[in-house]
């Protein structure tokens, strides 16, 4: 048993230490056929050490939001309101990555050097003609003082800690000479090599095979575990976020619409559109292949604003007259970790109006 | 890597061997050989005609004999560097074709360096700020220098030269130099002179291979590992030179190879038009002559150098695309 004293100090650790503070975060894309609101003012905390999974159908925001965390959107990408408040790594004020220049130097030592990101296929996403080596060595010569062969020692020593057999060979070995695996292997390291304290991992294991997807998603737990950083895990697999996550936020249409803790998530499930991710997810006996398009209808083109609550088109329980008219905000209408952004919670808790 | 090598210097010879003989074949195309049309010019003109020359001559170039003994004799004296005899000019055609080689790839060499200095950058600069002004001011000049004919800009070049300062810009040489044995002096004055033939044949590659830079260049800049690359945190000039630009121009170097025969054809007019002393001017004259030693031994250099090209090419790439040396490994 632990005293109050030491209970209450663990509850503000948990409750206060951020690293990364997302705040009514909007990103836009101005094409000529219109403008896209591919993210739509979304909060998002995340904690050191942990690691918070972000789930949602294709098409959602999710890789969006992960790419204005590091200012890489797309070139007719911006970032039109919000904040991403960093913490410092040694005290001093926070800093405000959405102020950012996406050219400048400050963004430039914090992408590779305080967060990291690997992505969805390995097969290009590393450069086809330069060597594992010279690739992960960039990396540490841009965030470290280090010399060529200080660099180089210190990817072999990271391919090492994330599995690639032979270490010492692989460095001069071209991405086409190794398998989905070992290259995503590669990508983590390269992320890692510079003790981020944050790693984002969007859809890490959707290209691979399945026996490979659950080594890497082990391995990205144990590194956590090792290095100690805060992961975002970016899926439209809720299975990949049972695997990995501690928290879990499900996003529709460029929001948030629901936020809990995994184990709540999966236990009580809110909002219908995470009832409805749940229930497609694939039990033994069924086939793997079933996806999450189950839920009838599909993601509405992204040029059209769809008025209130943007999943009542497709929502069983949506109330005429309600759901069509405001946009929900997300709050704590069913315990104080667990968030959802849907008027079917509210009625029943008068006292939480007052 | 040198088992590649070994593997391309080998496929050559079989290739040149092959050149030499379709060369030797197109030699003897035209009906009769040189010696009878010689005879039956020199007899046209009242002169007297040497039959015991002739004679030698005949037996020299086996002309009386089957294809393949003829083709032995030319070959054997190829391998030497005897290439035979200009009927038209009565020299050997060695004498005649060195320097005009030399200077015709010099051109090549040149026009090639200074097109792709002004290409990359111009294609970069449009890929990189695609639409922008200087975007449609680039592309603007390049379809304007892809359908403009280069012999019609150096005719306009020409008559501007000579009827605003007096001078004409053809040649390769001044006048004093024109048969001034070689010297730093006269390298000096070739460099001075060849810019303006190099800028008149550059106008339309350029404009090619800055349209197809940016193309290329354009297809790389969102793909993901360039997006990896950003997210490590490396500077926007030398993310784009090292990954994108280097991999868009990967195809382009395998087509150096073929460029240099392509510039060497294709400066052909241009020559004509400015009075170059290259190998251009010479050809024609030996097809319309049916000198055909002298026509027969050009294309067979022409295709060396073309093979060459190409030899040199593959090096390239499989040197810049890793890709490439790995299959070439496998197999
Ligand atoms: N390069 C782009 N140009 C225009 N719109 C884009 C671009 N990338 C993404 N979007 C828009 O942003 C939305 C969210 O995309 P994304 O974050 O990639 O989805 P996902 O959740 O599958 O990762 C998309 O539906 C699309 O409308
Ligand atoms: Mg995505």
């Amino acid at each position: 048993m632990s005293t109050p004293s030491e209970n209450r100090i663990t509850a503000v650790n948990s409750r206060m230490e951020t690293l990364l503070d997302i705040r009514n975060l909007e990103v836009r894309f101005r094409l000529r056929e219109g403008i896209v609101r591919a993210v739509h003012g979304i909060n998002l905390r995340i904690a050191p050490n942990r690691t918070i999974g972000v789930v949602g159908e294709s098409g959602c925001g999710k890789s969006i939001t992960a790419k204005a965390m590091l200012q890489i959107l797309p070139s007719r990408g911006k970032i039109t309101a919000g904040e991403m408040l960093l913490a410092p790594r040694d005290g001093g004020p926070a800093t405000d990555l959405a102020k950012l220049h996406p050219k400048g130097p400050e963004i430039r030592r914090i992408r590779g050097g305080d967060i990291s990101m690997i992505f969805q296929e390995p097969m290009v996403s590393l450069s086809p003609v330069h060597t594992i080596g010279n690739q992960i060595t960039e990396s540490v010569l841009l965030h470290r003082p280090a010399s060529k062969p200080e660099a180089l020692d210190r990817a072999i020593e990271m391919l090492r800690l994330v599995g690639v057999p032979m270490p010492e060979k692989r460095v001069n070995a071209y991405p086409h000479e190794l398998s989905g695996g070992l290259r995503q292997r590669c990508m983590i390291a390269m992320a890692l090599v510079c003790r981020p304290r944050l790693l984002i991992a969007d859809e890490p294991t959707t290209a691979l095979d399945v026996t490979i997807q659950s080594q890497i998603l082990s391995l990205i737990r144990r590194l956590q575990r090792e290095l100690g950083m805060a992961v975002m895990m970016i899926t439209h697999d809720l299975g990949v976020i049972a695997e990995t996550s501690d928290d879990v936020a499900v996003m529709y249409l460029g929001r948030i619409v629901e936020q809990a803790p995994v184990k709540e998530l999966f236990r009580n499930p809110k909002h219908p559109y995470t009832q409805g991710l749940l229930d497609c997810i694939p039990r033994f006996g069924k086939g793997r292949d079933q996806k999450l398009t189950s839920i009838p209808g599909s993601v509405p083109d992204p040029f059209t604003t769809v008025p209130g609550c943007p999943f009542h088109p497709r929502c069983a329980k949506r109330i005429a007259g309600v759901c069509d008219r405001g946009v929900p905000p997300l709050l704590s209408k069913v315990g104080p970790e667990h968030r959802v952004a849907c008027v079917l919670y509210d009625a029943p808790r008068p006292e939480a109006a007052s | 890597m040198l088992t590649f090598l070994a593997r391309r210097i080998l496929i050559m010879i079989p290739t040149l061997f092959i050149i030499s003989i379709v060369s030797f074949f197109i030699i003897q195309l035209p009906p009769g050989d040189f010696l009878t049309s010689y005879v039956a010019n020199l007899a046209q003109t009242g002169e007297q005609v040497d039959e015991a020359q002739i004679a030698a001559l005949r037996a020299r170039y086996g002309l009386d004999e089957p294809f393949y003994v003829q083709y032995g004799k030319w070959m054997s004296g190829v391998m030497v560097g005897d290439f035979g005899r200009s009927f038209a000019q009565n020299r050997p055609v060695s004498e005649l074709i060195w320097e005009r080689l030399w200077l015709t790839v010099a051109l090549a060499l040149v026009t090639v360096v200074f097109t792709w200095i002004i290409a990359v950058p111009m294609g970069i600069y449009s890929a990189t700020h695609q639409y922008s002004l200087w975007d449609n001011v680039f592309a603007f000049i390049g379809f304007m220098g892809m359908s403009f004919p280069s012999f019609s800009l150096a005719l306009i070049l020409l008559y501007f030269s000579y009827t605003w300062f007096g001078t004409s810009v053809g040649g390769l040489f001044s006048p004093e130099y024109v048969d001034a044995p070689w010297s730093a002096l006269k390298v000096f004055d070739l460099f001075t002179h060849i810019w303006v033939p190099v800028a008149i044949l550059a106008v339309e590659g350029t404009a090619g291979l800055m349209r197809e830079i940016r193309a290329n260049l354009l297809d790389q800049l969102e793909m993901p590992y360039v997006i990896t690359a950003r997210a490590k945190g490396l500077s926007e000039w030398r993310l784009l030179l090292k990954y994108p630009v280097r991999v868009a121009i990967n195809p382009m170097i395998s087509s150096l190879g073929w460029m240099l025969p392509g510039l060497v054809s294709g400066s052909v007019i241009v020559s004509m038009v400015m009075n170059l002393p290259t190998t251009g001017p010479l050809l024609l004259t030996a097809l319309q002559d049916q000198d055909m030693y002298l026509a027969g031994s050009f294309v067979f250099l022409l295709s060396v150098l073309t093979v060459i090209g190409t030899l040199v090419s593959d090096i390239l790439l499989a040197w810049v695309d890793p890709r490439i040396r790995f299959k070439g490994q496998e197999s």
